[in-house]
């Protein structure tokens, strides 16, 4: 995926090359994300002074106003605000939130832990919806193939805010069931994960069915039948696996979109997490804690990259030939 | 003071002050035998960046901060100032010196003893440019100074005479906080600020909960609470819940004992089958209105000004989209204020009034989309609303306004943005209409909006007077009911200066500022208190 | 936003696929003749308000019902379709402009410009989708412009990904080979022989894509910063139902079909559309 043609070195060697690769590129990848959040944060209408003192509407003194940015550095030129910026970042320094007075650091290490649970455990029901949907709709039968596909398209189609709000209605309203709120126990858990598993199971199952008919159209497949290996043993063990591949491939960037997910989960549920936060940073014109934020969620995201492009190239060596 | 982040909520003023209609079962309570246990309150408010009412000053932190901070005076549902940590008080008769005598067995909950030294403590720590107070600052702008009399009594020399210097010292944000607990600098204090009331933070996990833990010792009640002593609960937990379909969920799976902005829909339903308590109690001060700017054209006519105030049918609009739970305001001012005044003649519907009006104001041409024009340009105004402090209905209110106005042929741009956005465009003076919500309690909170004083914004450009009104006798109206001692003297100069606001059509108000809260009916005895309309624990119990 | 990566890919035989895409077509015709011609088909007018008849029931007067301010819903809904569409179609466009550009840059300019365009795809799905799109209508304001770049941001690597692999692909085909022997200058090459053989995926993604912005949008709507009123855009209209979900359900529910019909039949559309092209490469 990053370089066009490699000539030919030692395994070791090339593997020691794609590591340091990744890790360059990463770290290129945090650095241009802090910049694009630094100057969009300079763009945004109001003044970083006030968001320090209190927000928006308070009514701050002159004087106040001026210590504050001389204290936080406002009056410097930008490129030098920037390269500040940029310097503190490069040593592990988040800074301090605005809204919060608190070191960031502190803030969003519980909220990451809270977001990180949601996200997994919403891949981890996403996995489990879309693998028998897929199985289903891959039975041969025309209605359920017609049903599945509805069902696909149907979960892929629903925007998180409306999905909750029918979740809510139905599972804790109407049935009494479950929590509609996050109560820090495994059942307030279930509706969030839900929310976000939901549209998720149903690009997977997209994905996944397509690869598992072509796996079961393909040679090998034939040939194992074939040998005599029963229908179930078939599509369990041989096709499904080849059609899993792409819906590994899939979590890696489903991680992203349930980021974007938990800004709208996280609020309707009550919980606490990143993507809630996220919102409110950016309308207190909070920088230090918006910059953290998209920082640390941007680091999630290239890590899961390299693992998933780590675990590729383990399971099909052809990838480094093909790269 | 102002500012009230989130959503409130609109709901018939049935009555002023606090209104607890019972209806409920005795259901089996989630209680001990005494009625304590774990209270869960679930606010669609903002959650507060400092619990410390002292620092910035708004809404979400005086509801928080109600639990746990008490003041030197109170005010009784007639609106009369009741004693609280002050026993009596008396002015001189040049209305510039101000005693206090304090209650002498009241403590911290940190163990610091309440007394003169602890006012003037608090009174500095508010009037220090460090603290960044804002509403607490403006209560005690005319303090010039503190003299600790005695341990018991303290006395405050005035730079000017402040006839809502008491309904000023009522509110939470000029709360009385443990001095020991304010030396431990703000990052702390925010987190866990230190009062005499009837309970004390435990914990505050951030966007969760706030955790709130009985105060044992807990014996300085407001004059009108009938506790005095400890309150029933062992704890509340204090949950942040922004989205008003799950909060009300929560309040129907019984996840909360009690919800704030309850949304119009869900309030008339509860009204109707009596499920939930309902607790009604319009916030104090300034009435929910839209103000309209007469600083520029077009609104600097008032002929203008009374067209789109009378021109369109408010009245239909308000009924049913807030299915008939509340009443048109006719006044600038909360009808929690006895001070309020209110003229329903001067927006009477008339649209066959209104366009003379602007026939009369020259706008007489029409453009192509059916919209007046004067000399080429379109009678356009522009609205900007701010998505947090405007919950659906209001915002579908305005959208009807909006409606309406185009009938008479003004055209009216809503533009929903986020709070500091908001803030900017009025800074900017890009707005011909803006609703605004400031909470206070008294008629003073008249002065704020409608002096001219408060047309030029502080450096951090925020200004109070929206309405941009200049008008030298309003100005003296206001200055002498300030400075005034007497009280229907205070009372007549503030009806005179809504007479002006109001028939000068500078305000179209719409309703009280409501608060509405709906209880489980294993709870009693819960009631919001006749200040800023905070609810209040003092009294309350699970059924048993 | 790469979910339109997974949407293109090839869908294998599936029973009623023609009933279906002709079902999809005629939604798609519907929606489409709404968008262009909406008082042609609305039976009354989107903005007209009755505070007197709010929240009726969908009957035979209002078949879809009636909202908070009396509007006729299924008059919002067909008059939201020019909305909606338009935001879908130009947020696609922003977002297919964008995700050419960089993968004509990265699959055509050699091997830098290939690790650079590269990178710039990961910063941006490194970069929460919704918070990009937060910045701008912070930014630039609310509105529908600032809703349509918004979203047509947050969409384009994805579309640079796919452009740009197509590219590869399409380069060290037989054809481009054949061009190079032949002596062909690369612009010619570019023009003649691989615009084409990328162009006809473009038509796909951009039919799978619209669907997929309107869903977006109606995100930004929760957030309060999407649509402004009174304009019917159906996530507009979604989230404004969402508040009155147990009282006036149809409300909702009424837009929340019509997005599904619309997202679904575009979807169809797209995959019978890309079978198609498949078919012929």
């Amino acid at each position: 995926m990053t370089s066009i043609a490699a000539p030919p070195l030692s395994r070791a060697h090339r593997i020691g090359r794609w590591a340091l690769q990744r890790l360059v590129g990463g770290v290129v990848v945090l650095a241009a994300t802090a910049t694009i959040v630094f100057f969009a944060m300079r763009l945004i209408p109001g003044d970083p002074a006030e968001a320090i003192l209190g927000g928006p509407g308070s009514q701050t003194s002159a004087e106040a106003l001026a210590r504050v940015r001389a204290e936080y550095g406002l009056d410097d030129p930008l490129g030098v605000q920037y390269l500040h910026h940029l310097a503190r970042l490069a040593t592990g320094d988040l800074g301090t939130s605005y809204s919060l007075r608190m070191p960031v650091a502190d803030v969003i290490g519980p909220l990451l832990v809270s977001t990180l649970v949601l996200a997994f455990s919403a891949l981890a029901v996403a996995w489990a919806l879309a693998v028998p949907l897929t199985l289903f709709s891959t039975r041969g039968s025309r209605v359920a193939a017609l049903v599945g596909n509805g069902l696909e398209l149907t979960a892929a189609s629903l925007p998180h805010f409306w999905l909750a709000s029918i979740l809510i209605v139905t599972f804790s309203t109407g049935l009494g069931w479950l929590p509609p709120i996050s109560t820090g126990g495994v059942l307030g858990l279930v509706l969030p994960t839900l929310t976000l598993a939901i549209p998720v199971a149903g690009f997977l199952a997209q994905v996944m069915r397509d690869s598992l008919l072509d796996a079961l159209a393909s040679p090998f497949v034939l040939a194992s039948r074939a040998r005599g290996a029963g229908d179930a043993r078939v599509r369990f063990v041989h096709a499904l696996r080849h059609a899993a591949l792409p819906g590994v491939n899939l979590t890696a960037w489903a991680f992203g979109y349930l980021v974007s997910g938990a800004v709208v989960v996280e609020t309707i549920f009550a919980r606490p997490g990143l993507g809630r936060s996220l919102v409110s940073a950016v309308l207190d014109r909070d920088v230090p804690l918006v910059t953290a934020i998209v920082v640390v969620t941007a680091a999630a995201y290239v890590l899961i990259m390299i693992v998933a492009d780590a675990a590729a190239r383990i399971a099909d060596p052809r990838i480094e030939e093909r790269a | 003071m102002h500012r009230m982040s989130r959503p409130m909520i609109a709901l018939a003023a049935v009555a002023s002050g606090a209104l607890i209609l019972t209806g409920c079962t005795a259901d089996t309570a989630p209680s001990g035998a005494d009625g304590g246990g774990t209270f869960v309150y679930a606010t669609g408010d903002a959650e507060p960046d400092c619990l410390d009412p002292h620092v910035g000053g708004n809404y979400p932190q005086a509801l928080a901060g109600s639990q746990v901070i008490e003041s030197l005076v109170s005010r009784n549902d007639d609106g009369e100032i009741v004693p609280w940590l002050a026993t009596d008080w008396s002015v001189s008769s040049d209305g510039l010196t101000w005693d206090f005598t304090l209650r002498d067995d009241v403590t911290f909950t940190d163990g610091t003893d309440f007394d003169a030294d602890a006012v003037a403590a608090n009174i500095a720590h508010l009037q220090d440019p460090d603290t960044a107070s804002s509403t607490g600052y403006l209560a005690v702008q005319k303090i010039a100074d503190v003299e600790t009399v005695d341990s018991d009594q303290v006395r405050f020399h005035l730079s000017q005479p402040d006839s809502a210097l008491l309904e000023s010292l009522s509110q939470t944000w000029v709360g009385m906080q443990s001095p020991a607990g304010i030396e431990r600098g703000m990052d702390e204090n925010c987190e866990q600020p230190i009062g005499t009331g009837p309970f004390v933070v435990s914990e505050w996990a951030h966007q969760d909960h706030i955790t709130f833990t009985r105060n044992d010792d807990y014996n300085s009640a407001p004059a009108d609470a009938k506790n005095s002593g400890p309150v029933a609960f062992d704890s509340i937990e204090w949950r942040f819940l922004p989205d008003s379909t799950s909060r009300y969920a929560a309040l129907q799976s019984g996840d909360v004992d009690m919800i704030d902005n309850v949304q119009p829909d869900v309030l008339a339903s509860a009204l109707d089958d009596g499920t939930f308590t309902v607790l009604n109690a319009p916030r104090t001060g300034a009435s929910n209105r839209i103000e309209l700017n007469a600083g520029k054209a077009p609104f600097d006519d008032q002929r203008v000004r009374e067209a789109f105030a009378t021109g369109i049918d408010i009245d239909a609009a308000i009924d049913s989209l807030f299915f008939g739970t509340v009443d048109r305001s006719f006044s600038p001012l909360s009808s929690a204020e006895p001070a309020a005044y209110s003229d329903p003649s001067a927006f009477a519907f008339d649209s066959d009034h209104a366009a003379d009006l602007l026939d009369d104001a020259g706008w007489t041409e029409r453009d192509a989309d059916g919209y007046r024009t004067k000399d080429g340009t379109r009678l356009s105004l522009s609205f900007p609303v701010s998505t947090a402090q405007s919950i659906p209905a209001e915002q579908s209110l305005f959208d009807q306004i909006a409606a309406g106005a185009r009938d008479l042929g003004i055209e009216i741009n809503i533009e929903l943005m986020d709070l500091s956005s908001w803030y900017e465009a009025l800074g900017a003076n890009e707005y011909d209409l803006v609703s605004a919500p400031y909470t206070k309690v008294g008629p003073d909170v008249l002065r704020i909006l409608y002096h001219s004083s408060g047309i030029e914004p502080a450096p951090s450009g925020y200004f109070a007077n929206h309405s941009q009104v200049d008008l030298p006798e309003l100005d003296e109206a206001l200055d002498q009911a300030s400075a005034s001692q007497d009280d229907a003297e205070r009372r007549e100069l503030y009806q005179q200066a809504q007479e002006i606001i109001l028939s000068g059509h500078y305000v179209v108000p719409l309703y009280d500022q409501l608060n509405t809260f709906l209880i489980s009916p294993d709870v009693t005895g819960v009631r919001a208190m006749p200040t800023l309309s905070t609810p209040s624990f003092v009294d309350a119990s699970f059924a048993s | 936003m790469s979910d339109i990566e997974l949407l293109t890919r090839r869908h294998s035989l599936t029973a009623s696929r023609h009933t279906g895409t002709v079902l999809a077509g005629a939604i798609a015709a519907v929606l489409v003749l709404c968008a262009v011609a909406p008082g042609l088909m609305a039976p009354a007018d989107p903005l007209a308000v009755n505070p007197h008849d709010s929240f009726a029931a969908p009957s035979i007067a209002h078949l879809f019902g009636t909202d908070e301010s009396g509007r006729d819903v299924l008059s919002r809904v067909i008059f939201g379709a020019r909305d909606s569409l338009t935001i879908g179609a130009a947020a696609t466009g922003i977002g297919l402009i964008g995700g050419t550009v960089l993968g004509i840059i990265g699959g055509l300019l050699g091997r830098w410009a290939h690790a650079v365009v590269g990178r710039v795809i990961e910063v941006f799905f490194a970069f929460p989708g919704l918070l990009l799109a937060l910045l701008v209508i912070v930014v630039a304001g609310p509105g529908p412009m600032s809703v349509i770049i918004a979203v047509g941001l947050s969409t384009a690597p994805g579309y640079a990904r796919i452009i740009q692999s197509r590219i590869l692909q399409v380069r060290v085909s037989p054809y481009v080979e054949a061009a190079r022997v032949l002596g062909r200058t690369p612009l010619r090459i570019l023009t003649r022989t691989i615009a084409p053989n990328t162009a006809a995926p473009l038509v796909v993604l951009a039919t799978l894509g619209i669907g997929q912005a309107i869903v977006w949008a109606a995100s930004l709507s929760y957030l309060g910063l999407g649509a402004q009123p009174p304009s019917p855009e159906w996530g507009a209209m979604l989230n404004n139902g969402r508040t009155y979900l147990q009282t006036a359900p149809w409300m909702t529910i009424m837009p929340g079909l019509v997005i599904l019909a619309a997202t679904m039949s575009f979807t169809v559309l797209g995959r019978a559309l890309s079978r198609r092209t498949e078919g012929r490469a």
